[in-house]
């Protein structure tokens, strides 16, 4: 096991220049007439047992950051550095398909829809059991032992280990599928919506669980999501994508209570609070999400930012550290006193 | 008959929608009661299974096969021509394909609904379907037609709405698809906009927008909305009352700060209490509610809440069927501690 003490060491995952770009073909010739860039130039880190949120709109490149780090699809640049059980740290890109076998088992992935993800012609056991067949563990009593307490520990009973996932709800399914994503012992979850399927009554459960398992497994989570409470919730730190680009990344409390990208600002602002005594002012942003096959020149935001001047239209703003450990990526950063939650 | 402009809009009195299938009935709207004012926004929430829409479509008689309406009244004031006194007609009783059902589905009352992918017919332009939604209920010429819905398209908030009224529904994004699913709808000036789930398919950003729009349209055209959704930051949003739906049945309605500030059923409580907030702190335990909503086929006896309910009362809540009782002003609530 490695030591507790995780200050002194590199961090879990680091990503550094990520790119993924997918080719638009047209004609008879399927002739690449352009790209889009889905991520353009994603730099983060995840230290271990921490949570690192990541926020934004559809097509902001969220999901396909987390496809690239899982190796699910090939970057097209950047470089994604995982620390490995014994401390050594390995640079994805270089090593070769066996290797990278021996690392997948170390990240695993939670789905959105719990109803799509699992075989519907498969057990529990099976479901649960399969990364365990894979990966070497023969025994058949041993797989059921081991998913019995697996399926003890997400809280189902290990006596329905025989049953189909139709006949679980929702909320039950998705713990099967976090449950099978934890067999292998992973060191990463990274966890794709995974509670924006749910009933609002049953995201809670899945919440909580989710969190006690970080404690009890000693997991890192990278959360991908939409909704801005539910990351909060769940968050050490929060990171937020706009086209392709990462805008903002800070401690949670920090990014809620005073983002410094006119994004976040607005972003925070438009989520309906269950409280009519908040009906606020909202920032209404004009417009649409920019096209990633035909970004705007300059900042991506300029052509919805209310605060765009000039050298916004122009150039494209370093990524910054503002204050420490919360960067942002706009040019009037320190200039801009803007709105946050609270 | 004199009508008073208090009176409600929209009077649902004990609708009950079954879906008679092989595995069994089920009741999906089970004994509904719901008033909808002239001008105001109704919030219906509950999650997936609570009968919201199946009442949205039963009120517009669009009711899917085998569902059917087995009992109860759905009246509807419809609005008054001339200066004269409007007349009321119990939606319920009238033939759902007869003359005046077709002359109120659409023209008085309106739909919205979540997916605005499948709402628009991929091979027709958008301005095409608008227009056919007018000719079907007003008698002007095509030409008249296409100029209004150019005009409720530009109202809509859709930049050069004299393009835009040509192209179909695929070259538009989302956000623009839902203003012009908005712009159809209220394109014969309803007295009710049926809004299901609006904004669910939506950006949050785009979300805002939306809302901002159906407020900004309400105040111009004073239709009542009525607002189905789960989300209940939506609802406090928008909404002046709401009904809190579990499994076909209102469990609760009051006004909007009722609901949020003193909800009293034990189901509109513990759903408030286990959402995540954007102003709690960070990494601190939600409060869940246990078990997840029954399948339809095995509902619960008694109150439809108390297998999952914390203030459950045995031989009670399990064996009779609490019914809406006023707690409060405009405030009713459906459960045994308040009786």
């Amino acid at each position: 096991m490695s030591p507790v003490s995780v200050v002194s060491q590199a961090p879990l995952l680091r990503v550094a220049g990520l790119q993924k770009f997918f080719p638009i073909k047209k004609g008879f010739l399927r002739r690449t007439v352009g790209h889009v860039r889905a991520v353009d130039g994603v730099n983060f880190h995840i230290d271990e047992g921490e949570t690192l949120g990541l926020v934004g709109e559809s097509g902001c490149g969220k999901t396909t950051t987390a496809r690239c780090i899982l190796r699910a699809i090939e970057p097209s640049g950047g470089e994604i550095f995982m620390r490995r059980g014994d401390g050594s740290v390995v640079e994805m890109g270089g090593l070769r398909p066996a290797e990278l076998r021996g690392l997948r088992r170390e990240m695993q992935m939670i789905f959105q829809d719990p109803f799509t993800s699992l075989n519907p012609r498969m057990t529990l056991l099976d479901l649960v059991g399969e990364p365990l067949l894979v990966h070497g563990m023969k025994s058949r009593r041993e797989r059921e032992e081991r998913v019995a307490d697996l399926l003890r520990r997400v809280g189902l009973r290990p006596e329905y280990m025989r049953r189909f996932p139709h006949a679980f709800s929702g909320g039950e399914r998705q713990r099967i599928g976090i449950a099978r994503a934890l067999a292998l012992q992973p060191r990463l979850v990274v966890a794709d919506e995974p509670v924006s399927a749910l009933d609002v009554s049953v995201q809670a459960q899945i919440l909580n669980l989710l969190f006690d398992l970080q404690a009890d497994f000693r997991l890192t989570y990278l959360f991908v999501a939409h909704d801005l409470s539910v990351v909060r919730y769940i968050s050490n730190r929060v990171a937020v994508m706009y086209v392709g680009r990462m805008v903002e990344l800070a401690e949670t409390e920090e990014l809620f209570k005073t983002p410094k990208h006119p994004y976040t600002a607005a972003l925070l602002s438009a989520v309906p609070e269950p409280d009519p005594r908040t009906r606020s002012r909202r920032i209404v942003l004009q417009g649409e999400v920019a096209n990633p096959a035909a970004p705007p020149s300059g900042c991506y935001f300029h052509p919805r930012c209310p605060h765009a001047i000039d050298v916004c239209r122009k150039e494209t703003p370093a990524w910054l550290e503002i204050s420490r450990g919360h960067f942002v990526g706009c040019h009037r950063a320190r200039e801009l006193q803007l709105a946050g939650v609270e | 008959m004199a009508v008073d402009p208090r009176a409600p809009l929209l009077s649902v009195r004990n609708l009950k929608t079954y879906f008679a299938q092989d595995e069994g009935t089920v009741k999906a709207v089970d004994g509904v009661n719901l008033d909808l004012y002239p001008r105001a926004t109704l919030g219906i929430v509950g999650e997936s299974g609570c009968g919201k829409s199946v009442t949205a479509r039963s009120i517009l008689r669009i009711v899917d096969r085998p569902g059917r309406i087995v009992e109860g009244e759905i009246q509807f004031r419809r609005p008054a021509d001339n200066g004269g006194a409007g007349l009321t007609v119990d939606l319920a009783r009238l033939d759902a394909n007869g003359t005046e059902m077709r002359s109120i589905r659409g023209a008085e009352i309106a739909l919205i609904f979540q997916e605005p992918m499948s709402s628009f017919s991929p091979v027709h332009t958008v301005g095409n379907q608008i227009i056919e939604a007018i000719l079907l209920h007003q008698k002007i010429s095509r030409r008249d037609a296409r100029d209004r819905a150019i005009d409720m398209l530009r109202r809509v908030g859709v930049s050069s709405p004299e393009e835009r009224v040509d192209q179909l529904s695929n070259q538009l994004s989302g956000g623009l698809r839902q203003r012009a699913m908005i712009a159809m709808a209220l394109s014969c000036h309803p007295t009710l906009l049926i809004a299901d789930e609006p904004t669910t398919a939506l950006d949050v950003t785009t979300q805002t927008q939306i809302l901002e729009l159906m407020r900004r349209l309400q105040r111009e055209d004073g239709m009542a909305i009525m607002l189905i959704t789960h989300d209940l930051g939506v609802v406090a949003e928008m909404a002046t009352d709401v009904a809190v739906m579990y499994l076909g049945r209102v469990v609760e309605q009051a006004p909007v700060d009722g609901i949020f500030h003193e909800p009293r059923h034990p189901y509109t409580r513990a759903l408030l209490r286990s959402i995540p907030r954007m102003r709690a702190r960070s990494r601190e335990r939600l409060m869940p509610i246990a078990g997840a909503v029954p399948h339809p086929y095995d509902r619960p006896t008694g109150c439809p809440f108390h297998p999952r309910c914390a203030e459950f009362m045995a031989g009670r809540c399990d064996r009779e069927t609490p019914t809406l009782k006023p707690v409060g002003d405009r405030h009713a609530v459906s459960c045994f501690l308040y009786e």
